[in-house]
């Protein structure tokens, strides 16, 4: 049997989900002096 | 507000400037995920996650906690960049199908972690295919981890608009990578 759109849509969503915690898990935390020096943080 | 200099881990830094470190190690993660799925490299995300917290450090005097929270603000920044960056660079975004070395997997085998970034590597390829509007919905719902009600608040719509564009945006890109 078919699945109906709305099952296909919800299952693709949990993957979108997960691709979406994959790459916030990827964020490479830079320290924020590394930052300061690099980018002007708190030049201003 | 005023912006003593107080004394950190770092050394020496201003009220503001504290407060947006906290900011960034709070919020980071959500801005760089919703920049990441715009993004064909995780070199670029993190360049104008970068330049997202530099421009909240400058503005951060005027943030009013009465009118949303810090991390719907700093996505509002992110957003202005990420349409700031498009407008500079006009180039096609391609996404690089060669895996996604930026990517971390907890899967047992080199195989399926392989696979795990090619999967990644296609979907964010696909969501570079969509309209704008279908971009910045998915990416603010899965790249940054807003709920319906936190990217309706963002995005001044009802949530049950989000959830119906939601909806197709995410049927249209499905489509998509069927193709």
């Amino acid at each position: 049997m078919t699945e109906p759109p709305d099952a296909e849509n919800a299952i693709f969503e949990g993957f979108l989900a997960n691709i979406g915690d994959t790459c916030r898990d990827a964020f490479p935390r830079r320290s924020t002096a590394t930052l300061r020096q690099g980018r002007g943080w708190g030049s201003e | 507000m005023t912006d003593h200099p107080v004394r950190s881990s770092s050394g020496m830094e201003t009220a503001l400037e504290q407060r947006c470190r906290e900011w960034y190690e709070a919020h980071g993660q959500a801005v760089y995920g919703y920049l990441r799925f715009h993004l064909a490299s995780a070199e670029e995300a993190e360049d104008l996650t970068a330049e997202v917290f530099l421009r909240a450090v400058r503005a951060a005097g005027r943030f009013d906690p009465s009118r949303g929270a810090p991390k719907a603000w700093l996505l509002r920044i992110a957003r202005n960049a990420l349409h700031d960056y498009s407008r500079r660079e006009r180039r096609r975004r391609h996404v690089p199908m060669d895996g996604l070395p930026d990517l971390r997997s907890d899967a047992p085998s080199p195989e399926e972690r392989l696979l795990w970034r090619e999967t990644v590597a296609r979907l964010l390829a696909a969501v570079a295919e969509l309209g704008a509007g279908d971009r910045e919905i998915i990416g603010l719902r899965y790249g940054s981890g807003l709920d319906t009600g936190e990217t309706a608040a963002l995005l001044g719509v009802r949530e049950a608009v989000v959830r119906t564009r939601l909806w197709r945006a995410l049927g249209r890109l499905r489509r998509v990578m069927e193709t």
